[in-house]
């Protein structure tokens, strides 16, 4: 280990450490601008100079790009270094336009913070500011290039870190421009980490562009529950509103990045249709009012027709807080529930994907990362489970192979090898993987190699397109491979984990089941929208209408909120805060970010301040966390439970459901799956086995199709109209070419699609992507199969 | 004459011309009399250094491509040539292109190089196409490509043309370029013979240092040292000449002939009625030297001895009538321009630099600027790659060298060599 000298300290260090960090490991910040932990030194703005008095180099080197090493003398302070790094710092601000009152960056921008603290104040420079015209980058990135500083961080990220080529480095010398060819739609669905990672306001966040400074927001550490990945986060809010969302730094989570969809999902939090208040009927109420008609509904129809025929609906993105209270309450109470999935076969799986997972060694996005062999099965990374990308990216970038199984024509920023595979043909090829180690290279070349090579491998594992025996298939095939395979499960709710450990038999369909049956009466839905990707709407609606009682609690206008006869809001992860456990079973945190409320209009008219008024609190803020409504209904039903708190919640779940809470926050839960109960479970038969018809496969998309995020409108640019994948040669036969638009026949309406054509889709599967689900609003039944005769050119 | 002893009027020496004059012996020699080990080991006893500008021992270079190192390997031409001044290769290529391609085949086999790129500066479109020419013309005499001359060594060459900037020229650069990345010089280690283009070994040189090499092997590394004037250098040297001379031209003399006489002898001396100011030995990257140093041997050695650098041995000749400041703008408005875009320093402190000196020249310039110029130079010593600490050279130079000068500059408000009524220009 080097021992080296800095400011008179000495330091040992492991080997290999840059001499920047060595000296911030010794509470000495060097200043640096080009720098960043994730993209490595490009030794490009030479602030970070510092002088090296003795050992195995001298003079004025840059403390980013050179390896601590033994004996080493380095003075931050040395004259020389400072005086070059005051002069870099006059370069620096030689073009600079000095417009910090109008910018976004102004209050946290490490440019402001290196030229003040260089003390830099005088103007020496006389020549004319270098100026540039800016582009329009999309609906999320602000670009203001007269603010740049060539840093290189933006265009390090975005091609080598992130892998797009579309945004870039043009020109050269003084001249050197950091945007696109030409003006448009950044392509990478990570763009907004160009607002993160640039240093100065040459790259802002859009959204929310000019709308807080930074010391006036109310910001805490969250996290994103617009996938299973639980990425961390710092949001900000300001008047009541959420305005902006930014990556934290989880080094055993997300790193330094999000994707886009975490960053600007945030606005179903600000939806104008959000349910703020109270309702009985569709009309407003007040607290009191509905939580007493909730109570004498609930003891109605309790005293008709007993416990039994009162059903708990909640879901994949209830906070653990919720969960956990909901399953306590369903004990007391005796209510059918919760259900937390859709239905048997979603149930199952997920129960198995975390069973198998948690039994072969989990693994995270640090595990993909270091891994050597890369196989995704039944996983769409960009769409499922954005981030997941780029830590694969990483892992290809030091050499991975990357192979995937699955139908979709998957897209990664990276070479990998793929085979459309699904079904019977998937299975087949996991069996023959789990017999032989060379199995899978017929399908996947490469692969034999890449196994004989590999030290680390990483199974990716979706519960989506992949049916129950090929996961219990890719189970044994993992087993087969031995220690070092590992599964990263990608399931699709930010709190599946939680709800396949505490789910019992009930599921949405076995409620349905019930209310068709008469047995159920009444619903109490906590954060759950069973219209959500629904392909039995008709059913579904029937049912709904069937019932005496619809209890919901909830905070997006979803459309059963539409439906309920009590509505009682709940409070968003931005307002309660909550607990979640993510893919890799990681028990993680939120913190409230502020009270909420109605969000403030601002339209520079003398209302941009709170108005003056004497009620208690801002209209709209009384929404409570879901789990404390709960727990109040609880209590004036009788069926208290002894809870006042969170604190308590976790006292009492600590000894009820110990395999989830013997961790500290932040670190993996215990649980080793278990209480799959497959036999239940009856393969379908392939319908289109005989047919002329292709199955389907309803698929969603990166911006289309996660529950929260389809209530944001920062995503609305951005999102892709619906699109059917069809098999190249099927849709070349039929005179389809990709671009083409159909009309698909669904019961008596006609969807529109867009063709995409693809030689991985297999040849008897139609893969559809709703894209803005508002097109499926009308088709009361997604059919299992889909013939010619359905389909129509538009 | 060595290098350039096949010189003709308006045209190339054809392949036979070549041949006729010993050419492509020394790489059939390689091939059945020496390993490549033996081949090194000339070259390094040679003394050879690299004529690109660093005058980095050949063979030194070449000994970093360990016998074991990974493969393919890579051995790449640098033909950009836009050091201001230059023209060597060039001259070098239109007279006689077998000796660069024996040159890299020699090389190739000695660092088990496997294909060869010849990098051609996009003005030198005449000389690509003369070299993709009689590389064709090579390979069907089997002097390239498969098994070359039967002896199971095989080496393919290519021509690429660069974009056209001048940091294409820098070695990191360049591989970047030909990798299709943008040409930001990269810092070593690792060196390029240990990680190159695709990151597999490289040997990268100028076309006259590989010019030598058929000559060291034919004749062995005694006889190559023996050519030099100076003890300290080996070779021959393809000395530019250009500025304010009666025969500007690229004279090939021994290496360590003193710049006296390659100014007054070769050159021609100064234009009639004129007196020498002040000339850059080695191309635009050096410093300006008084016409009390004429008599340095022009060779790296000697002139590091000074101070200065022996670059590429370009030397441009400056005349009593030349304004400095002007002279050095345009030296720093071509390198401000060509800037890379990389660090900090170039970037911004060479356009710093450019408009301090327009501002003198203009006569709008006020007392502080030699103090900030300087200040600009040390602190351009401090980039990312040798581009800007090169471009402080001549302006360094300048202040030292021409303090007078500059300070009558800001006196006078404007330039005082400006003849009244003359243009601003
Ligand atoms: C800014 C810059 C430009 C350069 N341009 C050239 C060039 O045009 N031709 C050249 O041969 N070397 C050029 N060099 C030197 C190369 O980096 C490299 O040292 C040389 O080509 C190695 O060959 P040698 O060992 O034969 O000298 C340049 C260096 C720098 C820093
Ligand atoms: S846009 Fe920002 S990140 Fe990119 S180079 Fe400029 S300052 Fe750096
Ligand atoms: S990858 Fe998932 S958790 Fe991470 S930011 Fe994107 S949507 Fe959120
Ligand atoms: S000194 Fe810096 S900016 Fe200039 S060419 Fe070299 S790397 Fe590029
Ligand atoms: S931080 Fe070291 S050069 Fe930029």
């Amino acid at each position: 280990m080097p021992r080296l000298t800095i400011d008179g300290q000495v330091i040992e260090v492991p080997p290999g450490t840059k001499v920047i960090d060595a000296a911030e490991a010794l509470g000495i910040v060097i200043p640096r601008l080009c720098y960043h932990p994730a993209l490595g030194p490009a030794g490009a703005c030479r602030l970070c100079a510092v002088s090296f008095l003795d050992g195995p180099v001298k003079g004025v080197l840059m403390s980013c790009s050179i390896e601590a090493r033994d004996g080493m003398v380095v003075s931050t302070e040395h004259p020389e270094a400072v005086s070059f790094r005051k002069q870099v710092i006059e370069w620096l601000m030689m073009n600079h336009p000095h417009d910090c009152p109008v910018c976004d960056e102004g209050g946290h921008c490490l440019l402001q913070e290196v030229t003040v603290a260089s003390g830099h104040c005088r103007r020496r420079y006389p020549g004319p500011k270098r100026t540039f015209v800016d582009q329009d980058l999309g609906p999320f990135v602000q670009q203001e290039m007269n603010r740049c500083i060539h840093c290189w961080r933006c265009r390090r990220f975005y091609q080598d870190y992130a892998g797009y080529r579309d945004f870039g480095a043009l020109g050269i010398g003084w001249r050197t421009y950091f945007g696109r060819a030409t003006s448009g739609v950044l392509e990478s669905p990570f763009s907004g980490n160009l607002v993160d990672i640039c240093p100065t306001g040459a790259l802002t966040d859009k959204p929310s562009r000019f709308m807080a400074r930074r010391w006036d927001v109310e910001r805490a550490p969250s996290l994103c529950i617009h996938c299973s990945l639980g990425c961390n986060v710092t949001v900000s809010a300001h008047l009541r509103e959420i305005v902006q969302v930014e990556a934290r730094y989880n080094g055993d989570v997300n790193g330094h990045f999000i994707c886009d969809r975490g960053r600007y999902g945030f606005d179903y939090a600000n939806h104008p249709l959000r349910p703020r208040s109270p309702a009985v009927m569709g009309e407003e109420t007040s607290w009191s009012k509905a939580i007493a008609q909730a109570v004498a509904g609930i003891e109605e129809v309790t005293r008709a027709h007993g416990p039994k025929a009162i059903g708990v609906v909640s879901s994949e993105r209830a906070s653990l807080e919720a969960m956990v209270t909901l399953s306590l309450l369903c004990e007391e109470t005796g209510w059918e529930g919760p259900a937390f999935f859709q239905d048997e076969e979603t149930l199952v799986k997920n129960r198995l994907l975390a069973q198998v997972a948690l039994s072969h060694g989990i693994a995270g996005l640090r595990e993909v990362e270091k891994a050597d062999l890369i196989l995704i099965v039944g996983t769409d990374p960009i769409c499922e489970a954005p981030l997941l990308a780029l830590a694969i990216r990483q892992a290809w970038r030091r050499g991975a192979w990357v192979g995937a199984l699955d139908p979709r024509p998957i897209e990664l920023p990276l070479t990998f090898e793929q085979s459309g595979l699904w079904d019977e043909e998937l299975k087949k090829a996991l069996l023959k993987g789990a017999q032989r180690e060379e199995g899978l290279e017929e399908v996947l070349p490469g692969w034999k190699e890449a196994l004989d090579r590999s030290r680390e491998i990483v199974v990716i594992l979706g519960p989506t397109v992949v049916d129950i025996s090929s996961l219990r298939r890719c189970g044994e095939f993992v087993s087969k491979l031995g220690k070092k395979a590992r599964i990263f499960p990608v399931f699709r709710g930010p709190n599946s984990l939680a709800a396949s450990a505490l789910s019992r038999e009930s599921t949405f369909r076995s409620l349905a089941r019930k209310i068709r049956e008469g047995k159920i009466k009444a619903l109490l839905l906590v954060e759950a929208d069973p219209f959500h990707g629904t392909k039995m709407r008709g059913e579904l609606e029937a049912s709904i209408r069937s019932l005496e009682l619809t209890i919901v609690i909830d905070y997006l206008p979803s459309e059963v909120v539409k439906r309920a006869h009590i509505l009682i809001p709940s409070a968003t992860i931005y307002e309660g805060g909550g607990s979640f456990i993510n893919q890799e079973g990681r028990l993680q945190r939120a913190s409230p970010v502020h009270r909420g409320g109605i969000p403030l209009r601002r339209n520079l008219q003398g209302n941009l301040r709170p108005p003056r008024t004497f009620a208690k609190g801002p209209p709209g803020e009384t929404a409570k966390s879901s789990w404390q409504v709960l727990l109040e209904l609880g209590e004036r039903i009788g069926k208290g439970l002894g809870i006042e708190d969170k604190e308590d919640i976790w006292k009492v779940a600590r000894e009820r459901f110990p395999f989830l809470w013997q961790v500290e926050p932040g670190g993996r839960i215990s649980w080793e799956g278990g209480g799959v109960q497959e036999e239940a479970m009856e393969e379908e038969e392939d319908p289109s086995q005989s047919s002329q018809e292709m199955r389907v496969l309803l698929v969603t998309s990166t911006f289309a199709g996660e529950e929260l995020s389809q209530y944001s409108s920062k995503l609305d640019p951005v999102r892709n109209e619906a699109r059917a994948f069809f098999n190249e040669e099927v849709a070349s036969q039929r005179g389809l070419r990709r671009g083409d638009r159909i009309w698909i026949r669904m019961g008596d309406v006609r969807v529109p699609f867009s063709v995409k054509t693809s030689p991985k889709v297999p040849s008897k599967l139609l893969i559809l992507d709703p894209g803005n689900e508002g097109l499926w609003r009308e088709v009361r039944e997604v059919s299992k199969t889909i013939g010619w005769t359905e389909i129509e050119r538009a | 004459m060595v290098l350039l002893r096949n010189r003709k009027p308006g045209r190339i020496a054809t392949l036979e011309e070549y041949k006729a004059s010993g050419g492509y012996k020394a790489l059939e020699r390689a091939l059945r009399e020496l390993s490549p080990g033996d081949v090194c080991a000339m070259v390094l006893e040679s003394g050879l250094q690299g004529r690109g500008g660093a005058g980095f021992p050949a063979g030194r270079k070449w000994m970093g491509i360990a016998p074991d190192a990974p493969k393919p390997r890579y051995l790449i031409a640098n033909a950009d040539e836009m050091e201001p001044g230059t023209f060597k290769d060039r001259v070098l290529l239109h007279a006689d292109p077998h000796q660069v391609l024996e040159g890299m085949l020699i090389a190739g086999y000695a660092v088990g190089a496997s294909q060869g790129i010849i990098f051609v500066r996009p003005a030198y479109g005449r000389i690509a196409e003369i070299l993709e020419r009689e590389v064709e013309l090579a390979r069907r005499a089997n002097l390239v490509g498969p098994n070359i001359l039967s002896s199971g060594f095989s080496m393919d060459i290519k021509v690429h043309r660069s974009g056209g900037r001048y940091i294409c020229g820098e070695g990191t650069a360049q591989i970047n370029a030909i990798m299709g990345l943008r040409p930001h010089p990269r810092e070593t280690p690792p060196r390029t013979t240990e990680k190159g283009l695709w990151s597999l070994p490289t040997l990268l040189h100028n076309v006259e240092t590989l010019a030598c090499v058929p000559h060291i092997i034919a004749n062995g590394p005694e006889w190559f040292k023996g050519l030099s004037r100076s003890p300290s250098g080996s070779g021959t040297k393809l000395y530019c000449v250009s500025g304010a001379v009666s025969r500007p031209g690229c004279y090939e003399l021994p290496m360590g002939t003193p710049l006296r006489e390659i100014i007054y002898q070769h050159g021609g001396g100064l234009r009639q009625g004129r007196h020498l100011k002040a000339c850059l030995p080695g191309g635009a990257s050096t410093r300006f030297l008084s016409p009390e140093e004429l008599d340095v041997e022009m060779d790296f050695e000697g002139l590091r001895r000074i101070g200065n650098r022996l670059g590429t041995g370009a030397v441009i000749v400056l005349d009593d009538r030349t304004c400095m400041v002007k002279a050095t703008l345009n030296l720093i408005r071509f390198f401000s321009r060509e800037s890379c875009g990389w660090c900090t320093p170039c970037r911004e402190g060479l356009n710093f630099a450019r408009e301090l000196l327009e501002r003198l020249e203009e006569g709008s310039a006020s007392f502080d600027y030699p103090e900030i110029l300087r200040e600009t130079a040390r602190g351009l010593c401090n980039a990312y790659c040798p581009l800007a600490p090169g471009a402080a050279q001549p302006l360094e130079s300048l202040l030292d060298l021409f303090a007078e000068e500059v300070m009558d500059h800001i006196k006078k408000g404007g330039c005082p060599m400006k003849q009244p009524g003359q243009q601003r220009g």
